[in-house]
């Protein structure tokens, strides 16, 4: 069922009172479900969403039909970004990963609000500039960090997106977003299990202990997390 | 075709399973009778199926291959992987298997079957409570008439068709089954057939058989196996596919692997 946004997407929530104000208007907060695409590639952009509590995947897939993260956005962001380039066609796949939430505004009204409101639009694209430096360290840590590495980063990021310390979250989809062997994968979840930062149950994965989950993960996390808190303030 | 079972490991997973014993002793016939029993002789099809189980206890998992003919005329081939290894996957490999073959009978074309098969492992996914149910899939449908093969392949890469005049991997047309409710993402392609044409495929566990160097077999190899054994039967060929495999990694081959070969006979004169 939809209903109307009132908080939740900290992006939205950080806008300046002016732009804040009758944003509830252009926005209704959709429920969407593991697995349930909100984009094609190669399709026209019909609306913006603002994750809530969802955390949506965008997915580039390759000639082999191998399908590999480009970007994971949660309540710090957006989907889609190119909206803000001018953009009226997907350029990648887009999806819910973990159940929850979005604020959706049709990508009409997107493009009014970029057009009408320096504040507005100026928040959007510093938000942009944030997971554009975010997606170019990640390209250096897919090269140079370990999957436990990665994985560890993977798990906090999520974490802290979906902001309590218990998902659904398999393995072998791990895997997949991080276009890692799915035994690769597992080596390196029982790493962490074995050290304490989580725990896994079936597909649930719970974080037992942040502390170490952060010391397992590579300097991308906080680098990542840096530049979209940067890009939130007024 | 098949690792045997050995040691201490097999005694141990053996009796994991010892609570579904009824299940795996009925798994257990239903995939071997889709690979120990020799592949049905079909009108203008020459068909080869091979299995190399890399796992002991359970030596079947997730990879399965089928042919199987409508009464329309059309038929279809099918090389699945199934995510994980045991009898769930077993388990999953069935299920697909038979869904696509629904799919097809009821005039789904290769690519209408791949996208209702994706709803499907979602849907199964949700309502078993199983968010690992992952499955890459080439599935082709030859026309009645032979002469061509609509086929969509789910995040499936080593397919491959030899012909007269070389071969041609048929690539992906889309995502991996199970990952995301999309039916674009998913596209279709149809090749044309000439007598003579062999399709090949096989599971990954070919392509990523390693050496001692660690390095992977790849697709390659799969047209050059078919090359090299064009004279001879498909199931010979479907047997040198696996062998090729297991000569290059030889103990550390740590996947299954599956393959199918269908080679195109000509048209029998109609009296």
């Amino acid at each position: 069922m939809n209903s109307t946004y009132s908080l939740g997407n900290r992006l939205l929530d950080a806008l300046p009172a002016g732009d804040a104000s009758d944003l509830a208007g252009d926005l209704s907060v959709v429920t969407l479900r593991a697995k349930q695409s909100t984009q094609s590639a190669g399709e026209r952009i019909l609306h913006i969403d603002f994750p809530i509590d969802a955390v949506l995947s965008v997915v580039a897939t390759l000639k082999n039909g191998e399908t590999v993260e480009v970007g994971t956005v949660g309540s710090e962001s957006f989907v889609e970004l190119e909206a803000t380039l001018g953009s009226d066609v997907a350029s990648r796949t887009s999806f819910c990963q973990v159940d929850g939430r979005v604020g959706r505004m049709r990508v009409e009204r997107f493009a009014w609000r970029m057009t009408t409101s320096d504040s507005f639009a100026w928040s959007m694209r510093r938000n942009v500039r944030a997971a554009l430096y975010s997606s170019q360290q990640f390209a250096v840590c897919n090269l140079k960090h370990s999957v436990v590495q990665r994985c560890a980063r993977w798990l906090a990021m999520t974490a802290d997106r979906v902001d309590r310390p218990q998902f659904s979250l398999s393995r072998e989809f791990l895997a997949i977003m991080l276009g890692a062997k799915a035994a690769v994968v597992v080596e390196a979840t029982d790493w962490l299990e074995r050290s304490g930062a989580v725990a896994y149950h079936r597909s649930e994965v719970r974080i037992l202990d942040p502390g170490r989950l952060h010391d397992a993960a590579c300097e991308c996390y906080d680098v990542s997390n840096a530049a979209f808190a940067a890009s939130l303030c007024t | 075709m098949h690792l045997k079972v050995a040691g201490s490991r097999a005694n141990r997973e053996s009796r994991s399973f010892s609570a579904d014993e009824d299940l795996d002793v009925e798994l257990r016939r239903v995939v071997e009778e889709a690979y120990d029993s020799p592949a049905r002789k079909l009108s203008g099809f020459d068909i080869g199926r091979a299995y190399w189980g890399a796992r002991t206890a359970f030596p079947y998992g997730g990879d399965i291959v089928d042919v199987f003919q409508y009464a329309n005329g059309r038929t279809s081939i099918a090389v699945i992987d199934i995510s994980g290894h045991g009898i769930r996957s077993a388990r999953h490999a069935g299920l697909v298997r038979h869904a696509l073959r629904a799919y097809a009978s009821q005039g789904y074309d290769a690519v209408g079957s791949i996208r209702a098969l994706n709803r499907l492992c979602i849907e199964a996914s949700i309502f078993e409570d199983d968010s690992e149910f992952f499955a890459t899939a080439f599935f082709g449908i030859v026309g009645a008439d032979r002469r061509s093969m609509a086929y969509a392949s789910a995040g499936h890469e080593a397919a491959c068709l030899v012909g007269g005049g070389g071969h041609r991997f048929l690539n992906a047309t889309g995502p991996i089954l199970g990952l995301l409710d999309d039916d674009l993402a998913f596209r279709g392609e149809t090749v044309a057939l000439e007598p003579g044409d062999i399709v090949a495929a096989v599971t990954d566990g070919f392509t990523e058989a390693r050496n001692e160097d660690l390095e992977f077999l790849g697709a390659l190899p799969l047209a050059t196996v078919i090359e090299h054994n064009r004279v001879r039967s498909a199931q010979e060929q479907a047997q040198a596919i696996v062998t090729r495999a297991f000569e290059y990694a030889g103990a550390r081959l740590a996947d299954d692997v599956a393959a199918v070969v269908l080679t195109v006979k000509a048209q029998e004169r109609t009296q």
